[in-house]
């Protein structure tokens, strides 16, 4: 996760035909890279920082963050399908939805989402401690800022790539243990479902 | 080397990328048709992507001598190749589109590439070249 892509590297600058190395040309390796949390805490607090810096509400900080992290989604969810070998094109959403929280989940964070439910019409994702939130704390005054979004950011993200248009929000349970990601699916995604499960 | 035309076309369905082979020696005269085929043969794949789970959809549409096979990725965006007359076997075309797709995926992971943009870069068209020599 968050691989820098290293600059283009001259082999011998005093060979006649000097080979510079793109990003083509790095393997995509089998995903065992890691950064270190501290330098993934550090950019994440720079990023909240820099969008605080343009914004006057809580919720626009929140929109913020969950733009950033539909960047990274859309873009990771490629990486992920194409490095599991195995994986076609889902179109249910409970299979989508599994993909995210095993094998998205586990290339970002490094572990499984915790547990996945289905209420009425809303999936929910649980996880007791989202990574980007772990070193931040919120002032006194502060109730209902969830940094959390940009996580629900990348999850809106993979399914936007995937063609499962959804909305998606963060909650607390009532014991403050776990964070919730309500994923709502737009109406086109639902009447689909029904068309495959008939 | 059969003439081809090959298109990476985006989600939106905007072409990304557009490459053409003619046999040696032949004046090309009929880009615009074979766009147009093309873009026609994108409703065909539309409607392949839901009955399927697949990434490489084989031959998907036929007009006159032309033939046409589909790739998808995950994220809905196409590879497409027009062969005009003889075209090669599956199993080479899914190899093509298989290096491509991992071209794709190293391209879309830079953050400065604009996602439904045009691929402008000149490594990525030398490469194609490369995979085309040797796949088709």
């Amino acid at each position: 996760m968050f691989k820098r892509s290293d600059p283009p590297t001259p082999t011998n600058a005093s060979s006649p035909s000097k080979s510079v190395m793109t990003i083509l040309d790095q393997p995509l390796s089998r995903g065992k890279k890691e950064v270190s949390l501290s330098s993934f805490s550090f950019l994440f607090s720079e990023i909240v920082q820099y969008h605080q810096g343009r914004i006057n509400t809580y919720p626009e900080l929140e929109q913020k963050l969950a733009e950033t992290g539909q960047n990274v989604g859309l873009r990771i969810y490629e990486l992920c399908v194409f490095r599991d070998k195995n994986s076609k094109r889902e179109h249910k959403i409970s299979t989508q939805l599994n993909f995210i929280t095993s094998v998205v989940w586990k290339t970002l964070y490094g572990k499984v989402a915790d547990s996945l439910e289905k209420m009425e019409e809303q999936y929910m994702i649980y996880e007791s401690m989202p990574l980007e939130s772990r070193y931040i704390s919120l002032g006194r005054n502060v109730t209902n800022l969830h940094c959390s979004y940009f996580t629900a950011g990348v999850i809106k993200g993979v399914l936007q790539a995937a063609c499962f248009p959804a909305t998606v929000t963060v909650a607390m349970t009532s014991n403050k243990e776990y964070t919730v990601f309500v994923v709502s699916f737009d109406r086109s995604v639902i009447e689909r479902e029904l068309q495959i499960n008939k | 080397m059969p003439a081809a035309y090959f298109v990476i076309v985006g989600k939106e369905d905007c072409p990304l990328y557009e490459l053409e082979f003619t046999a040696q020696g032949r004046k090309e005269d009929q880009s615009q048709l074979k766009q147009f085929i093309l873009h026609a043969s994108l409703d065909v794949v539309e409607e392949l992507q839901w009955g399927s789970k697949e990434l490489f959809l084989k031959s998907v549409d036929k007009f006159n001598n032309f033939s046409i096979s589909a790739y998808l990725t995950a994220g809905y965006v196409r590879f497409l190749i027009l062969f005009d007359g003889e075209r090669k076997s599956d199993d080479s075309i899914k190899q093509f589109f298989t290096e491509v797709h991992e071209l794709w995926v190293k391209i879309q992971l830079n953050p400065f590439y604009e996602l439904n943009a045009t691929i402008d870069s000149p490594s990525f068209e030398s490469k194609i070249k490369q995979l085309v020599n040797r796949y088709l």
